[in-house]
């Protein structure tokens, strides 16, 4: 039986494989400080999340305004906070990105996040997928996704300061 | 080789949520959608799985900071004392970092 692995140009030495080993380095290291802030930004009350209350006005304000926010209050799919509870609003999320820092520092989380996944993805499916030409299409497919998962996520940021 | 599979289970369980994450937020673009998605998201259920995903990010980060670390500093003997510390902090933060996060929700239950 030929060995599959010592007629794979992938098992020889080659600079492309060791820019992803210290690609995958430096976006962990940036992620574990992203995520840090993410975490403390979106699930603490830091000032970023309404109180009970605030959720109450701004959800309110909205549904005097737009029908279709009134409806889906009327209908349950829009609940206020519990006592104590801390929200992610629309309101605090464009209050927040209205600082082109902020929009800066979750454009690198995004693209940070997605490269780090993604090539931790082909690292996995290396080890299982052998034959060359699979390999090729993993490859392909995990920086497809890395380019359309990009860009919808700058569209989602771009979206909030109104800017589509 | 636990560490290696639960750095690997891990990593493969956050890019499937990192996909359904960035494209959940595509609800950012209308504020209407956006408030029913997170009212989704605020099912106590969900809540306990939301605990459970920053229990997977905090392993993830910490045991890859001990991966880096081993890469500068090998020593085969601390390999083991590593990954117990890697756990131990993994509790802690999850922890620290949930009870705020479920603490509403339990005094919802208590009468």
């Amino acid at each position: 039986m030929k060995n599959v692995l010592t007629q794979d140009r992938d098992a020889r030495p080659s600079r492309t494989r060791a820019f992803g080993w210290l690609a995958q380095r430096l976006t962990g290291l940036g992620l574990v400080l992203f995520l840090a802030l993410h975490f403390w930004v979106q699930h603490m009350p830091a000032g970023f999340l309404d109180t009970a209350e605030e959720y109450l006005e701004s959800t309110s304000e909205l549904a005097a305004t737009e029908p279709g926010f009134a409806e889906a209050i009327a209908e349950g799919k829009i609940k206020p906070a519990l006592q104590g509870e801390h929200v992610i609003s629309s309101r605090k999320v464009q209050e927040r990105l209205a600082n082109p820092l902020w929009m800066f520092v979750d454009v690198m989380l995004l693209l940070f996040a997605v490269m780090h996944g993604m090539n931790g993805l082909n690292n996995v499916l290396e080890d299982y997928v052998q034959r060359p030409m699979h390999r090729k299409i993993v490859l392909v497919s995990c920086w497809a996704a890395v380019l359309l998962l990009s860009v919808q996520g700058v569209v989602s940021i771009l979206a909030v300061g109104n800017w589509f | 080789m636990a560490a290696w599979l639960l750095h690997r289970l891990t990593g493969l369980f956050l890019v499937l949520y990192l996909v359904l994450h960035i494209m959940g937020l595509r609800s950012l673009a209308d504020p209407a959608s956006f408030e029913i998605y997170v009212t989704t998201y605020r099912n106590p259920l969900f809540k306990v799985a939301e605990v459970l995903l920053l229990a997977t990010v905090a392993f993830h980060a910490f045991n890859g900071t001990r991966i880096m670390l081993q890469d500068i500093f090998f020593r085969s003997a601390l390999q083991k004392p590593l990954f117990y510390a890697v756990i131990v902090l993994t509790v802690v933060v999850t922890l620290a970092g949930g009870f705020p996060i479920l603490a509403p929700y339990i005094a919802e239950l208590l009468p």
